[in-house]
């Protein structure tokens, strides 16, 4: 080693990523211990800080370089010590002088108070907390009004996040390019109209609604109605995911579906009113759109909607296979079981996208309307490498047999899958057809029966599902 | 070098008429077909630290970044051998091989990496570290140093010790037992 100059072993050193083998290391010797000091830009801490302050500035005074925190209390329990407080945060802004990405999990005992301290990192540019109920809307403003860099903000199950100024604030601001709101129940659909001009900036946004809460308080549709009126400058958004949300016809979040022109991937997990009209205008507009992923409420989960006509059909899977000739990436689920009677995508439909689009991935989960036809329909499938069917009941061995000729596909996983069995996976045994088969929960299919199916084979099964 | 200050030349005559910049890329044209031709004729003779020489062809020299340059900023003799004292003999042909499949062979190239590393034992490796470093050859240096890291993937720090050779001086640093970390912070 010794005679190894300093750059090479930097150079070693720096090739080295997992966290156990830099530890070990960084305690072989001294010179190790000090290359990787300076080479250390982020850690993961949490329960095993106690005390968390001295803890946490012994880690800063030694990692001088850190630019990456994440803080995390997942199954803390109090006889592990205390947790980390506001005069942790304070530590962090005072003793790690490169901060520029903070994530902070289940840190219950934070206040605004230590998100004040923050607001003089100037480096922080990323910031996400993940349940810190403590945390309220006055506390993120603070940190806004501090951290003029700030370009993504992630809020997760932040339950007492009520007053919206600071997105008012970050809208004039205008640095924010990646919003992520999850099931802060006090933050609706309508408080996203306060980013204004802020909108043009963002490239990502991801909106969830706690399930629990979907439906509305008046003062929130009074404000979605603003909606229709203000310009919203949604054009530069790549990536847009909305979970649980209500949208209704032309107002809130429908506009901005219907506006993004750059959108690269799109992600709409049961919301409720979504209409073909939308799906149309935005294959129409988005000619860029690469993957999209559409999880359907089913028609029993929500009864009043059995005929109702705000719901997506074969339409808008046309209207994309038309319009978007990127297309590469398709995942469509229903909620909640799925009768043919009802079912709102159809075989034609996805058939359409797969013979018009480049589609490499396609996912399905519920589509009972997928069966033996649409495996045979895929062996045209010339640019399919990867599929995922997940209780899809209506495939049998006969069109799982099929698999070993479509052209390109190199990975196939399966979960729940009541009609196949080891039969329909006896033409690919040996024949490296596929690089990874994983076989999940499915009944019928043995761990024999899958052995040397594919390069790499993962099989579980756990048939609690089924009872 | 030469390419790369032509390469700038275009970028220059971008704003004369277009006829002269016609003129000039047909010239520059012919110019890197000289180049080419040039080279082509061009063998290097390279002599080691054990008085072995080597005659290596230009498209091979090309990722040698330290030789390229003696050879691009001195006016050397290229009828004299280039000595590499700090390089011996086999360690200069197992570059020689390795520059030469990374260039040519696109199939199995990561077989033969395979079977390259299995060919050497840890001095070795070493060594070649250190001349892929003095030639300055990114490709096997890269190599190298990923291939180390593999070796010492989910070892002890006194396995790390063993496989370089180093003293264990870290008793007479306290803080070196610092707080346990979870796990790393994967990228995304």
């Amino acid at each position: 080693m010794d005679n190894i100059p300093e750059h090479i072993v930097w150079e070693i050193l720096s090739r080295i990523k997992k966290t156990g083998d830099r530890n070990a290391v960084s305690l072989a010797c001294k010179r190790l211990y000090y290359l990787d000091n300076a080479q250390r830009h982020c850690i993961r801490v949490g329960c095993g800080m106690d005390p968390a302050d001295e803890a946490l500035t012994c880690l800063c005074i030694r990692f001088q370089n850190l630019s990456r925190v994440e803080i995390t209390y997942s199954g803390w329990m109090s006889k592990l010590g205390k947790q980390l407080d506001d005069k942790g945060l304070l530590i962090l802004s005072n003793d790690c002088p490169l901060l520029s990405d903070l994530s902070l999990s289940y840190c219950t005992f934070i206040t605004d108070v230590g998100l004040r301290y923050l607001a003089s990192s100037s480096n922080l540019s990323s910031l996400r907390l993940n349940f810190t109920p403590r945390i309220t809307g006055c506390g993120i403003l603070s940190l806004v009004v501090g951290c003029k860099n700030l370009s993504r903000l992630h809020l997760i199950r932040c339950l007492n996040v009520s007053s919206v100024e600071w997105l008012e604030y970050l809208g004039k601001l205008g640095t924010l390019e990646d919003l992520s709101i999850k099931n802060c129940r006090a933050i609706g659909e309508g408080d996203l109209i306060k980013l204004g001009h802020g909108w043009h900036k963002l490239r990502r946004l991801q909106f969830e609604v706690d399930a629990n809460y979907r439906y509305m308080k008046v003062y929130d549709r009074l404000s979605v109605d603003r909606w229709q009126k203000q310009h919203v400058p949604c054009e530069n958004i790549l990536e847009l995911s909305l979970v649980n949300c209500i949208i209704s016809p032309g107002r809130g979040l429908a506009c901005v579906l219907r506006k993004c022109k750059n959108l690269e991937k799109i992600h709409l997990d049961m919301c409720v009113g979504v209409m073909d009209f939308d799906i149309i205008c935005l294959s129409q507009r988005s000619s860029n759109l690469q993957s999209v992923s559409f999880r359907v409420p089913s028609d029993f989960s929500l009864p009043s909607l059995v005929n109702n006509p705000l719901r997506l059909t074969d339409e808008s899977l046309k209207a994309l296979a038309q319009n978007c000739s990127k297309l590469e990436s398709v995942r469509i689920s229903f909620s909640d079981g799925e009768f043919p009677s009802f079912s709102s995508f159809t075989l034609s439909g996805i058939l359409c996208l797969i013979q018009r689009c480049p589609v490499r991935l396609l996912a399905l989960d519920h589509v009972y309307s997928f069966d033996d036809v649409g495996m045979e329909a895929l062996c045209a499938a010339e640019y399919l490498e990867s599929l995922e069917l997940v209780r899809c009941q209506e495939i049998s061995d006969e069109g799982l047999q099929l698999v070993s000729q479509f052209p390109r596909l190199c990975t196939l996983r399966l979960g729940k899958c009541l009609g196949i069995s080891d039969d329909g996976l006896k033409p690919l045994v040996g024949s490296l057809k596929l690089d990874l088969l994983a076989i999940e929960d499915c009944p019928q299919i043995s761990e024999r029966g899958v052995q040397g199916a594919a390069k790499s084979v993962s099989f579980r099964q756990d048939l609690s599902w089924m009872y | 070098m030469v390419i790369t200050a032509k390469g700038k030349e275009i970028l220059e005559i971008a704003e004369e008429p277009e006829y002269v910049m016609l003129a000039k890329v047909e010239d520059l044209k012919m110019d890197m077909l000289r180049i080419v031709e040039e080279e082509e004729i061009k063998k290097i003779r390279l002599k080691t630290s054990d008085e072995a020489t080597f005659e290596v062809e230009p498209s091979i020299l090309k990722e040698m970044k330290r030789v390229q340059s003696l050879i691009n900023t001195e006016a050397i003799d290229t009828s004299v051998a280039i000595p590499l004292p700090n390089i011996t003999s086999r360690n200069l042909s197992r570059i020689i091989d390795f520059c030469w499949e990374h260039q040519y062979n696109t199939e199995n190239l990561e077989e033969f990496k395979g079977r390259f590393l299995k060919s050497l034992n840890h001095q070795e490796l070493k060594e070649l570290l250190l001349a892929a470093n003095y030639l300055n050859i990114k490709t096997l240096f890269d190599f190298l140093c990923n291939s180390f890291t593999d070796l010492i993937q989910n070892e002890s720090p006194e396995f790390i010790r063993d496989f370089f050779n180093i003293l264990n001086d870290t008793n007479s640093v306290k803080s070196m037992h610092a707080p346990a970390f979870q796990g790393s912070i994967d990228d995304d």
